[in-house]
């Protein structure tokens, strides 16, 4: 794609700037169940195009990349920037385009890796299930690869190219046993093929479906809280990424606006927002406007220190951009985390287990996604966790819901952080405990 | 010249050895305006277009696709989709089904498209600005949603399919702030229609009372935590039973054993006041006249009077099940694998009104659908959860004041069990922002039905 020709054109017609994001990818997908089910490979290439006249902006993305597709895109995004109002605070596209160095983001086996080359992991995993409990049956599940190349220009810099990989794995399982059903599902996500944990994956899926077969139900009450790895990672992305967003702090619409150097949370935790650092899953060498990206201290011991930009959210303040804008293809920037994570602390989960007398350990969750980031009221259902007695896990449980204030937890209810980092794509915890939190169950 | 492609690439398939080959093109636009505290800040227009194939070799099924449409690739995407099947290892067969050729479109009188660029953002700032003028008011964005749909089946036993849909909304979120506390609202409104529905509406009124809502939702207390009686408005059935239901009732789920229902045809789930339906065409809902894999979509009784009656199908499901192909194979898009999904999952009236059940009720909970952000559920654990928008608490039988929004949850089977009422009134509504997930794949659906008066929710209060 010669990028270079479409910002000389959107010139042309008359754009004081213009912008472009290009997305190639392909992807290689085997869905399982019992068996590998069916398979598939997508190749994709998208054409994002931002113009601006004067202080008017418009987008236009296709996937029609045929020269005709290409000059209608940029007329429809000319003639539509022609009759947008003008947004007095607009300043301008990114300067200052330009890279960081950052390694470890691309492997070349994962980048060409063909349906036939995730066969092996799928049986593996398939296979690991039966190692976990041998009742165990694998329901759902999939191996996948994806490669992806970003090209990024516009009227002051570029082009610039960076390219990534991605592979992950996940599976549902299933014991039917007595007339009662136990399930679990386990994941892994890693940037090449050949690291997935296929096999750890299979049998921990398979033995824990085991415990669920006599999953119980939680009374109404407050109760010395865990959230596992997995669970407060997902949490916290919910809860923290919209509210660390300079958007949404300059609109109104954040619970931290104006409260810079405040301690909001525990001196116990501090968050880091990783988006250059090597091997890290969501790291990148530049942003989604060719803004070079920054490891970025976001709350230090419990303090926040800074919000995250896009160009657009910092030259309405006059600043630099931290490197944080993240787009499609359809759409123009908006700020967003690359890798939230939260330090790690120093205490095992098996010492925190012990150290609770009358508790719970939610090991996942649904719906945490309904939570109220603007209030910061969180929500999460639980559908695996264990009532955890005198330091001993008592008894599995289901079907409750979780609900507190995210920065009243993290604040006065936290009690201990964990050394169980676990990475997932984006975000990455240790376990955390809090006490008194209250869980509506039966 | 989708069309000719679509030929062209149905007969290498065939001629490379498969027993059978789909072929779907697509185009799509999707427009979006989108204004934020009385700024015009964005106006985006996406237009897409491709082709996926699904082969059937040796019993098992491969799947590519590709947005580049020159001869060259459109050869390569069937040699990926033929390696596919190869890597492929479970053997799979096609259920029966008629075969037609036709083409649908659905109704508009005034082609959005055709509307002037600066109409749509006038409407769109002016409804903003018009919600913030409400007191209390901190943030306000509105959106303007317009998409036009073009899908185009064709396969080896004769299909040949073509839908056009337009579908569009309008969306609106407030967030209110109130003594260093803050709440937000959304609610959207979307119609299978021309630019004649946002016409036919006052949408500035609309979004005021987005506002005032969020006004008094930000002073309001969360309802107390605990099992509590619901009374569920046609919003929050629908939510419900989407995802407390209509998910455990798709037939792949159903096969591959991740669901609660399975094995429990001809069984009674429910109470014998609840009937359920997934129609591909009705009113208020999405226009699904046929599947992703060319089937006609039939008028599904999934529930009929409390009995589980049938799960949805696609045809490789309809096989393994040894049930009727009732066309609910769908995709998100050309770059996807048809599963078995919703088309527009409802419940079917009864006779109560809802002050009625409030009465029944005594004490409890009125649950909003206004406000709501949707719902999840863990099939195979049978436990769903969603999220209401401001409601009410039931006091000796009448509405108390109003309680901020929260997450509700139950297991699939007790719920339907415990419904006591069904209401007269029925309402099905879609969306052209949002729609169902499954697999990483988002189709849009409907869903709805009357009030119902439910047992026992889990409530997630304070």
């Amino acid at each position: 794609m010669d990028v270079e020709r479409i910002i000389r054109k959107a010139v042309t017609l008359g754009a004081s700037e213009a912008e472009v994001y290009f997305t190639r990818s392909s992807e290689s997908i085997l869905e399982l169940s019992k068996v590998v089910e069916a398979s598939k490979s997508v190749t994709l290439s998208s054409l994002g195009v931002r113009v601006v006249v004067g202080k008017s902006t418009a987008a236009v993305g296709t996937q029609d990349l045929s020269d005709e597709g290409v000059e209608k895109a940029l007329e429809s995004a000319l003639s539509i920037a022609r009759v947008t109002p003008p947004d007095t605070k607009w300043v301008s596209v990114n300067r200052r385009v330009s890279s960081s160095h950052v390694d470890g983001l691309f492997d070349r086996d994962t980048a060409e890796a063909t349906s036939e080359d995730l066969l092996p992991v799928a049986t593996e995993l398939l296979e690991s299930v039966k190692e976990g409990y041998k009742y165990a049956e694998p329901v759902r599940g999939a191996v996948a690869t994806r490669f992806i190349e970003i090209t990024y220009m516009n009227t002051y810099g570029g082009p610039i190219t960076r390219f990534e990989t991605l592979s992950s794995l996940y599976i549902y399982v299933k014991v039917d046993e007595g007339g009662r059903t136990g399930t679990y599902n386990e994941y892994d996500v890693r940037r090449s093929l050949r690291e997935l944990k296929a096999r750890e994956v299979g049998i921990e899926a398979g033995a824990k479906a085991r415990e669920f077969v006599n999953a119980g139900q939680i009374l109404n009450g407050d109760y010395e809280l865990i959230l596992l790895n997995r669970v407060a990672a997902s949490i916290l992305f919910i809860m923290l990424a919209p509210a660390i967003s300079a958007l949404n702090v300059q609109q109104g619409r954040s619970p931290l606006a104006g409260r810079l150097d405040e301690a909001l949370m525990s001196e116990d935790l501090t968050v880091v927002d990783l988006g250059a650092s090597d091997n890290v899953l969501g790291s990148k060498q530049f942003d989604d406007e060719g803004h070079q990206t920054n490891n970025l201290v976001v709350f230090e011991k419990g303090v926040l220190k800074t919000y995250l930009y896009d160009t657009y959210t910092a030259l309405r303040e006059g600043r630099e951009s931290t490197g944080n804008a993240a787009r499609t293809y359809t759409s123009g920037p908006f700020p967003q985390p690359h890798h939230l994570h939260l330090k790690s602390g120093k205490t095992s989960l098996d010492n925190i287990i012990r150290e609770t007398k009358d508790g719970v350990l939610v090991m996942i969750t649904i719906g945490e996604w309904l939570s109220n980031p603007v209030s910061g009221h969180l929500n999460a259902t639980i559908t695996h966790a264990y009532t955890i007695r005198n330091g001993e896990l008592f008894k599995p449980v289901k079907d409750a819901v979780i609900s507190s204030n995210i920065y009243e937890l993290l604040k006065s209810k936290l009690e201990v952080v964990g050394n169980d980092v676990r990475h997932n794509y984006g975000v990455s915890t240790p376990s955390l405990k809090f006490s008194n939190v209250r869980v509506a169950g039966k | 010249m989708l069309r000719d492609i679509a030929f062209h690439t149905l007969h290498i398939a065939e001629s490379s050895g498969a027993s059978y080959a789909e072929v779907r093109t697509q185009l799509t636009t999707y427009e979006l305006v989108t204004a934020d505290n009385g700024v015009l800040k964005e106006f985006s227009k996406v237009f897409r277009a491709g082709l996926g194939v699904r082969v059937l070799y040796e019993g098992r099924f491969g799947f590519s696709s590709t947005n580049d449409l020159s001869e060259v690739s459109v050869d390569k995407v069937v040699e990926r989709a033929m390696a596919a099947a190869r890597a492929s290892n479970r053997i799979g067969g096609l259920g029966d089904r008629e075969v037609y050729r036709g083409r649908f479109t659905s109704y508009w009188k005034i082609r959005p498209e055709d509307v002037p660029d600066e109409i749509k953002t006038g409407l769109v700032l002016r409804v903003n600005k018009a919600s913030l003028e409400v007191n209390g008011i901190k943030s306000a964005v509105t959106r303007l949603g317009i998409q036009r749909d073009w899908r185009y089946v064709l396969s080896s036993d004769g299909v040949e399919l073509e839908c056009e849909t337009s579908l569009l909304g309008l969306a609106h979120l407030s967030v209110a702030s109130e003594a260093g506390s803050m709440e937000r609202v959304g609610d959207q409104e979307s119609s299978v229609a021309g630019w004649e529905f946002i016409e036919g509406k006052n949408w500035e009124e609309f979004a005021v009372n987005v506002s005032k809502l969020a006004g008094e939702a930000v002073k309001a207390p969360l309802p107390p935590s605990g099992r509590m009686k619901a009374v569920a408005d046609p919003e929050m059935i629908g939510l419900i039973l989407h995802e407390a239901f209509g998910h455990a009732s798709e037939g792949d789920l159903v096969a591959s054993g991740m669901s609660v229902l399975k094995g429990k045809l001809g069984e009674e789930i429910a109470s014998p006041l609840v009937t359920i339906i997934d129609d591909g065409l009705v009113d208020g809902g999405y226009f699904t006249p046929f599947d992703d894999e060319g089937s006609l979509k039939k008028k599904a009784v999934v529930v009929e009077s409390g009995v589980l009656n049938s799960f949805l199908t696609n045809r490789e499901t309809a096989v393994s099940l040894n049930l009727p192909v009732s066309g609910n194979g769908r995709a998100q898009d050309f770059t996807h694998i048809p599963k078995v999904r919703q088309t527009n999952f409802y419940m079917a009236p009864g006779d109560w009104s809802p002050d009625e059940m409030v009465r029944e009720a005594k004490e409890g909970i009125y649950l909003v659908g206004k406000g709501t952000i949707g719902g999840q559920v863990d099939t195979g654990a049978g436990t769903f959860t969603f999220s209401a928008g401001p409601s009410r608490l039931i006091k000796n039988g009448e509405l108390e004041g109003l309680v901020r929004g929260m997450v509700v949850s139950g297991s699939i089977l007790e719920t339907l069990r415990g419904v006591d009422a069904v209401g007269k009134d029925l309402r099905i509504t879609t969306s052209v922002f949002g729609g169902c997930g499954k697999d990483g794949q988002s189709v849009r659906v409907g869903d709805g039905g009357p009030h119902v008066l439910i047992k026992e929710l889990i409530v997630g209060g304070g």
